[in-house]
């Protein structure tokens, strides 16, 4: 498939603070890339880089295999960081200027997306009477105006209702399935992101420490069996018994057991045979979020309630 | 640029401050025509009173005393020791306006242009600039659209024409509300006949105008909040340029003779706009007009150097 946007090394420095580090990631075409990475990471830095609101330090990014130089970016839309509106203006006003700005002729644009984005009762309404969830609309709206093909959000779902949520995830998962448009979103909310994207940087410090796919993430975070024994050194023999051979003694009491998650009858049933307690033998699901905090070091703040 | 000047156009069009702006210029023109008819009705009264009393001859006062008052108090009170209300008005007056005149000479044309040579349309202007060049910054608009052109100027550019177009219909305006109140109250102290010397001026003045607003938008460009435009042009308007120039006249004076007429402030927009007056020499308007230009051609290309640069 073909490579969108690509960036190669970008580096960006604000005084003596790196705010992005290196940073080379490739998006194909058709992608929904999920831009993960705690307040401050780098995250907005970045998009706000290869949506041509920021030069890079050093460094280059490709969008469309072109030189930055000598790209076009109407092909771009972006929403990044809070909605950028004007109070006293109205919703439809909003679009318009950006049609204007962009040169779009097309008639009825405005209410296409505005009904697109559930928007679309809004009338005279002015922006300022909008709640947080609606100027989050609006800046989608505003993205998509002129049919891009990059589609950048910067926390699209901050501030919506669940409803909205759902909303907007379709919205995204037709768009990108029937215009074919390409999306990096940024959430905080990573459960939602893990159910739209099929791509994930995960981001840290200004570093991009892993790009993997839907499917990677799946097997790396694969379901596993916590099994909490007293005798946990005794356990590891009958395992190799009944030809478990994926396991990973934790700790004196509790062992992870992999690709084994319909088994657990088993496991019960040798331990039983066998006289050893089963304090807990659960089946663990590995989440985003555990991925993440497992390859940001953050794990030990979720262990200990953090 | 042609998109992002219809971009530009729409918002003046939509912003309620566009017309706040013009309505209030509009009135406070029409008022200071009002009230300079009413304060000229009070000099002729006073003038009226004191030919009246001077028909009269000599003010005599009757007055009792008790005997120790007696002694050295004069009965008779001359005119002339007393102070004249009319002087003590004009005088106030002419403190009030910071030593110039209100009318050079007495003819309509210059009265309504002095309104424009007097730079008080830059704080109109100034309140414009503050609004409408930081909006888009400010409430974060820009992030919307900047991303999709490589070259910023243009968006620098649509903001100057789209200031041009307001400044335009600022001096329409203007003008319209002084010539309609100078007919309705002062049509006999000060006839309007001069309309092609009128116009010539305002478009001096408009161009000297066009090249403040290139500053105010220099300003706009690198702040990007309204507070700072209101407060550095306000502060520059009021007390700043006088002071900074005549210290800096001094100063070079102290190493350089360029003669007692010689001020660093007619090299500076403000100082082109006072001297565009209808009987400017031919000279001075050139030196005006050339150092206009240069001024907006630099404040122009350091605001677009200044976007292409900044980080949104």
């Amino acid at each position: 498939m073909t490579i969108i946007l690509e960036t190669s090394n970008l580096t960006k420095i604000y005084g003596t603070q790196k705010a992005v580090d290196n940073v080379s990631i490739s998006i194909k075409q058709g992608d929904i890339y999920g831009l993960i990475g705690r307040n401050g990471a780098g995250k907005t830095t970045l998009m706000r880089i290869v949506s041509g609101l920021a030069r890079p330090t050093t460094g280059e990014y490709k969008v469309f295999g072109e030189a930055e130089d000598d790209t076009s970016l109407t092909r771009i839309g972006c929403l990044v960081e809070n909605t950028g509106v004007y109070p006293n203006l109205t919703a439809f006003e909003h679009l318009y200027l950006k049609k204007l700005a962009v040169g779009i002729k097309e008639e009825g644009i405005e209410n296409k997306l505005l009904d697109l984005v559930g928007l679309a009762d809004t009338g005279k309404k002015k922006v300022k009477q909008f709640s947080l969830g609606m100027k989050q609309r609006l800046g989608i709206a505003l993205a998509l105006i002129g049919y891009p093909d990059l589609v950048i959000l910067d926390e699209p779902i901050n501030g919506l209702d669940p409803q909205g949520i759902v909303e907007i995830r379709n919205i995204i998962e037709r768009l990108n399935q029937e215009e074919g448009i390409t999306f990096i979103i940024s959430s905080h909310i990573l459960e939602e992101l893990s159910k739209i994207a099929n791509r994930f940087g995960i981001i840290d410090r200004g570093q991009l420490l892993e790009e993997i796919d839907y499917d990677s993430l799946i097997k790396k975070s694969s379901d596993r069996i916590e099994l909490q024994t007293s005798h946990a050194s005794n356990v590891l023999p009958l395992l190799d018994q009944i030809q478990i051979k994926d396991y990973k003694l934790i700790s004196d009491n509790l062992i992870y057991i992999y690709d084994a998650i319909e088994r657990t009858s088993d496991i019960s049933l040798v331990l039983a045979q066998h006289r050893i307690p089963i304090e807990t033998l659960s089946v663990h699901k590995n989440t985003l979020e555990d991925y993440y905090l497992g390859l940001t070091g953050y794990a030990q703040l979720k262990n200990s309630g953090g | 640029m042609f998109n992002f000047t219809c971009m530009e156009l729409r918002r003046l069009n939509k912003q309620k401050s566009t017309y706040i702006i013009l309505l209030t210029a509009a009135i406070i023109l029409f008022g200071l025509t009002l009230m300079l008819n009413i304060s000229l009705k009070a000099l002729d009264n006073l003038d009226n009173s004191r030919n009246n009393l001077e028909e009269k001859g000599p003010i005599t006062f009757e007055v009792s005393f008790n005997e120790e008052q007696q002694s050295n108090v004069p009965l008779t009170e001359d005119k002339n020791e007393n102070p004249d209300p009319e002087k003590i008005f004009a005088e106030s007056l002419d403190e009030q306006l910071d030593g110039e005149p209100l009318v050079a000479e007495e003819d309509g044309e210059d009265l309504l242009l002095h309104y424009f040579s007097g730079n008080s349309l830059l704080l109109f202007l100034i309140i414009f600039a503050a609004i409408f060049f930081t909006a888009p910054y400010q409430n974060g608009y820009i992030k919307n659209f900047l991303g999709i052109t490589r070259n910023r100027s243009n968006y620098i550019f649509a903001q100057f024409f789209t200031g041009i177009v307001y400044t335009i219909l600022l001096f329409i305006v203007s003008a319209f509300a002084l010539l309609i109140s100078q007919k309705i109250f002062l049509a006999d102290q000060f006839p309007i006949s001069d309309y092609s010397g009128i116009v010539r001026t305002l478009i001096y003045q408009l161009f000297a105008h066009i090249a403040f607003l290139s500053i105010l938008l220099f300003v706009a460009t690198v702040s990007g909040k309204m507070s700072i435009v209101l407060i550095t042009s306000f502060l520059y308007y009021l007390i700043g340029h006088k002071l900074i120039f005549d210290l800096l006249t001094k100063l070079i004076n102290n190493f350089a003779d360029f003669g007692d007429d010689w001020h660093l402030r007619t090299y500076t927009v403000m100082g082109s706009i006072t001297q565009l007056t209808r009987n400017v020499e031919t000279q001075a308007l050139t030196k005006a007009l050339i150092v206009c230009t240069i001024i907006m051609i630099v404040a122009i290309g350091a605001s677009c150097f200044t976007l292409q640069k900044k980080d949104i």
